[in-house]
């Protein structure tokens, strides 16, 4: 190791250090030299832009009916042509970004908080905490994330919000289950008995170091669990226990198009490709996000070794 | 000098599927005011286990502190709630410890200065930006060079060597009154030992500290040290200032230890004498002399009664021995 060489002799042998890179700017480097990546990221950079100013980007309202123009094919006026009640499908899929994002975001960042809380805590405290929470979640675990969601939603009434908890309430346990096992092997590690030593308590060790000690695996998951909590509402859209109907989402496009997919398939297929395209991206963030981000690999980034 | 720190009869025990190990039996020392003591042994003799116990931190289970009081400025530390606000104020404030892995007992993700600052943010108070330029000041204070951007590295970017100085900066941090030092070179290279040990005895010096020197190495903390306490099987049995116990061992065990080191004093050819045998069972421990099946000095007297108490054999020299090698022939 050239580190060692250049320090061990004296204390004063060292004094002009070779030029150095942190690493957080390898990572971020080796991030625009990966394309795929580079390609996700913009696209979902532009979704955002597309969900933010859907009201402004969309030709049409969304519920707008045209009933004249029912099933029309796609044409100048209507891009990807109309449902059954005329509505424009183009600005349907475009107003239903906003939903699928913000189920996806915001779905996934409650279960994340909750979920790696949970789990830190468990870990860290083991013992009859760690059984408590870890069994609770097992349990949670074992009821299917659609059927949970279907009953929080049910038991909520059904909207906006109450999506979002029931899809984030029900992707808690590999949250706490992911945490919960980083921590148990991350609060055995030296530095946290050197923590202990210099006089740091149990919660500050636990959101100063264990957290950001796993925080790469959690992230990478999340990104990860976007596209799940994308498809979850999709379902549950489909299934008819999502946003009200008069909402436009991606999951509620395709179930009204499928009846009419051998004459206008363009009508599930639009917005199917709309949600598989968004969970690709969020998944391939997600993979490079991982390979870049964990700690075991840093510092031996080189930008020679990028590849795309 | 007066008493800074004092351990009295300190018994720790772990608890095994075969029952229950005392690892640390009846430990007792005093550490007075700008004093350095050097705690000697061989692996499982308890010297690192007394001082985890010291500042609470015996993982609990299986560990347990199953008796004897650390008085330290006029409080006993074992009568502190384990995780509590007197207890973590001791820790890392008046009482500092480092730990033998310098590589691995920094957290990973984080800067060294983040590190450093955070001791001192608890403990002194100081704010983001003061603790940042005392971390600067503390690199430099160890000898980094160029600290300024060093103390943005994360701890992989340095050797073991400066990871480890590192570590005595952060201990040295907040000035603790005592510094106790758990086998701090034994990462370290042979040529970076002394230096490592030098800058420790100084800054403690400087600092008007007391230092604990916890190693398995005679030879490394000779120089540094004024009075060492040989522990076996969780005892302390001989302890003297330096020069006397280098000069006169009377503890077996003493002697086979300076013997198994390498002098350059000595004619070349002479062989090492390594002790024979291993450290006993602590599980099963006989009621007399632990060291008794290794002794080649034992008389009858040693395998009829049990292990006696430390006895005082001269000025600050005391042993825990029938035999007692005579004056001297190491």
């Amino acid at each position: 190791m050239s580190a060692s060489q250049k320090v061990l002799p004296s204390g004063a042998a060292c004094a002009v250090a070779p030029p150095r890179v942190s690493p957080r700017r390898v990572a971020v480097q080796t991030l625009l030299h990966r394309k795929l990546f580079m390609g996700c990221a913009v696209f979902v950079a532009v979704l955002l832009i597309v969900a933010v100013f859907a009201p402004w980007i969309a030709p049409y309202p969304p519920n707008q009916t045209d009933l004249l123009n029912r099933l029309a094919p796609p044409s100048w006026q209507h891009w990807l042509g109309t449902d059954t009640l005329g509505r424009d499908t183009l600005s349907r899929v475009i107003y239903g970004s906003r939903v699928s994002l913000l189920v996806g975001l915001v779905a996934v960042a409650l279960s994340a908080l909750i979920g790696v809380v949970l789990g830190t805590v468990a870990g860290y405290f083991g013992r009859w905490v760690e059984a408590v929470v870890m069994r609770f979640m097992d349990a949670l675990m074992t009821i299917p994330m659609i059927l949970l969601a279907l009953t929080i939603a049910a038991l909520m009434g059904g909207g906006l919000m109450d999506v979002v908890v029931a899809i984030g309430v029900s992707m808690i346990p590999p949250y706490a289950r992911l945490m919960c096992a980083e921590t148990q092997s991350i609060k055995r590690k030296d530095f946290i008995v050197s923590l202990r030593g210099m006089g740091a308590g149990g919660w500050r060790i636990m959101a100063g170091h264990v957290v950001p000690n796993a925080f790469s695996h959690v992230l990478v998951f999340m990104t990860m669990q976007i596209g799940a909590a994308i498809l979850a509402e999709s379902a549950l859209s489909f299934l008819g226990i999502g946003v009200p109907p008069t909402v436009p989402t991606w999951g509620s496009m395709v179930a009204d198009g499928y009846r009419y997919l051998f004459t206008d398939p363009i009508l599930s297929i639009a917005p199917g490709v709309a949600i598989m395209a968004t969970v690709f991206a969020f998944n391939m963030i997600g993979d490079t996000l991982r390979d870049v981000l964990d700690p075991r690999l840093r510092g031996t980034f080189t930008l020679a070794g990028k590849h795309s | 000098m007066s008493a800074l720190l004092e351990v009295r009869d300190l018994q720790v025990e772990f608890g095994t599927p075969n029952g229950a190990v005392r690892a640390v039996d009846g430990v007792s020392y005093t550490l007075a005011e700008h004093e350095i003591v050097g705690l000697v042994g061989e692996s499982g003799c308890g010297k690192s286990a007394s001082q985890l116990a010291i500042m609470q931190l015996i993982q609990t289970p299986p560990g347990r502190i199953a008796g004897g009081e650390v008085l330290f400025e006029g409080h006993d530390l074992l009568k502190y709630a384990k995780n509590g606000p007197e207890m973590r104020a001791v820790r890392g404030g008046r009482i500092a410890m480092i730990f033998q892995e310098p590589m691995t007992s920094l957290n990973p993700v984080l800067t060294i200065g983040q590190q450093l600052a955070e001791a001192t943010r608890t403990h002194l108070g100081l704010s983001k930006r003061e603790a940042q330029d005392k971390a600067v000041e503390l690199l430099r204070l160890v000898g980094t060079p160029s600290p300024e951007t060093r103390v943005n590295d994360y701890p992989h970017q340095f050797s073991g060597g400066m990871c480890q100085r590192v570590m005595i900066a952060m201990g040295l941090s907040c000035d603790p009154r005592v510094l106790i030092a758990d086998e701090p070179t034994t990462a370290l290279d042979v040529t970076t030992q002394a230096q490592v040990l030098r800058l420790m005895r100084e800054l403690v010096e400087r600092a008007g500290a007391s230092l604990v020197i916890v190693t398995h190495n005679l030879g490394v903390v000779a120089r540094y040290v004024h009075r060492i306490s040989v522990m076996y099987a969780g005892r302390v049995v001989e302890s003297g200032t330096t020069k006397d116990l280098f000069a006169h061992p009377r503890h077996p065990y003493t002697l086979g230890l300076l013997q198994s080191v390498p002098r350059l004093d000595e004619h070349q050819g002479s062989r090492l004498i390594p002790i024979d045998g291993l450290p006993p069972n602590l599980i099963d421990m006989p009621g007399t002399c632990a060291f008794l099946p290794r002794c080649s000095h034992a008389i009858d007297r040693c395998r009829e009664e049990p292990w006696p108490e430390l006895a005082n054999v001269g000025e600050g020299h005391s042993v825990r021995c029938y035999a007692q090698v005579a004056g001297g022939s190491a």
